[in-house]
């Protein structure tokens, strides 16, 4: 099941080469930082998700909102000549980094406790209770 | 358990991230794209950011043209004096070798001997290893190049085929460096005349004007020596509008 939306980020990745299109170079850096903030939407979902509090509305307003904010800050940064893409930059990947390694940690912990349940049926059906492992 | 969390089908998820997935990757490919784009319009374009000012602004032609009737006229009005001096017998050519002097020291006369070639190019490696144009020759190298020279006791010098000599300004308009009216770009060839060793010591000094060209690309420049160098005469304006010599009191 988590393959699709990886699947779904390969075609569209494809399919944005494929069509070419490019931003005007003016628009470049909020582009880049607009994709930024997707991903950290995206993974924070999937976070979500294994977390068992995925929200429909929340993901999908969360998404945009962050796009917005994002973009915003790097016209604000234009505008008062400071670099704000780089603090931007900085918290989108500081929070996808965070959000992957939870991932990962869910991942495992589901792993380690499906593991751990097929190990307690095996001793339950040979009776020796005491024999399972600690996760 | 917790009770704030709420319920969740088993797959309301997936459709939201992925389309969501799907618009990311494709704005990635056009970040990606965009991003590609805009440096290979900048490796196209190493020359922008030498302008100082258009050069839509300087119509130069005019002036070329009433230089080199002047140039002409001079050189015409030379011929009939030296005609002249040779007419009148040996008691005028003191005259004439002071005159001669004169000229050689203005640049109005060509002038051969031995000397150096200093050749400045714009840098081939790609601009990303470069701060800003720093990759570029600029007027204000060949300024400092040709002041060197004379420094180090160059008696004439040349940029591109063009003589320095007394009113000659470099300048920067659009893309091109000018020499007076005469547009040159790189590779700029200023050949020296004067004692090789004292000009190569200058343009090869630890910390002098070319190193910071060399430290940016050591193929940027290259001093060599010349056993004879042939250097045209000075072809600029000689003309004073304001200037007058004061009248000698007696």
């Amino acid at each position: 099941m988590i393959l699709i939306p990886i699947l779904a980020m390969i075609v569209g990745l494809i399919l944005g080469a494929l069509v070419s299109a490019q931003v005007p170079l003016e628009w470049a850096p909020y582009m880049s930082v607009a994709v930024l903030a997707g991903l950290d939407s995206i993974c924070g979902g999937s976070r979500s998700y294994l977390e068992g509090k995925f929200n429909q509305d929340i993901f999908v307003s969360g998404f945009l909102f962050n796009i917005l904010i994002a973009v915003f800050f790097v016209w604000l940064g234009v505008g008062i000549g400071l670099n704000l893409m780089l603090a931007a930059a900085l918290v989108f990947g500081m929070r996808i980094f965070t959000n992957l390694s939870l991932i990962r940690r869910l991942f495992l912990s589901k792993w380690a406790e499906k593991k751990r349940r097929t190990e307690s049926m095996d001793s339950g059906n040979s009776g020796d209770m005491e024999s399972v492992p600690e996760a | 358990m917790n009770p704030f969390v709420q319920r969740q089908s088993p797959r309301g998820w997936v459709l939201p991230i992925s389309v969501l997935a799907l618009l990311i990757g494709m704005m990635g490919s056009m970040a990606f794209l965009s991003e590609g784009a805009k440096k290979k319009s900048e490796t196209q374009s190493p020359d922008v950011g030498r302008g100082e000012f258009g050069a839509q602004d300087v119509d130069l032609a005019k002036e070329v043209v009433g230089l080199r009737e002047e140039v002409s006229k001079l050189r015409e009005d030379k011929t009939k004096l030296e005609t002249k001096l040779a007419e009148t017998g040996n008691a005028t050519k003191e005259i004439n070798d002071s005159l001669q002097e004169t000229k050689i020291f203005a640049s109005l006369t060509p002038l051969k001997g031995e000397g150096l070639i200093v050749t400045l190019t714009d840098s081939k490696k790609p601009s990303d290893d470069m701060i800003l144009d720093s990759g570029l020759i600029h007027y204000l190298d060949v300024l400092k190049a040709v002041n060197e020279l004379f420094n180090a006791g160059a008696e004439a010098i040349a940029v591109n085929g063009i003589r320095v000599g007394p009113r000659t300004d470099f300048r920067c308009v659009g893309t091109t460096i000018l020499v007076s009216t005469q547009k040159i770009a790189p590779p700029i060839v200023i050949q020296a005349i004067g004692e090789t060793k004292l000009l190569l010591g200058a343009m090869n000094m630890p910390g002098g004007i070319l190193t910071e060209l060399r430290d940016v690309d050591s193929e940027m420049v290259k001093v060599e020596a010349a056993k004879q160098l042939s250097l045209p005469a000075y072809d600029g304006s000689t003309k004073f509008k304001v200037g007058e010599v004061p009248e000698v009191k007696e």
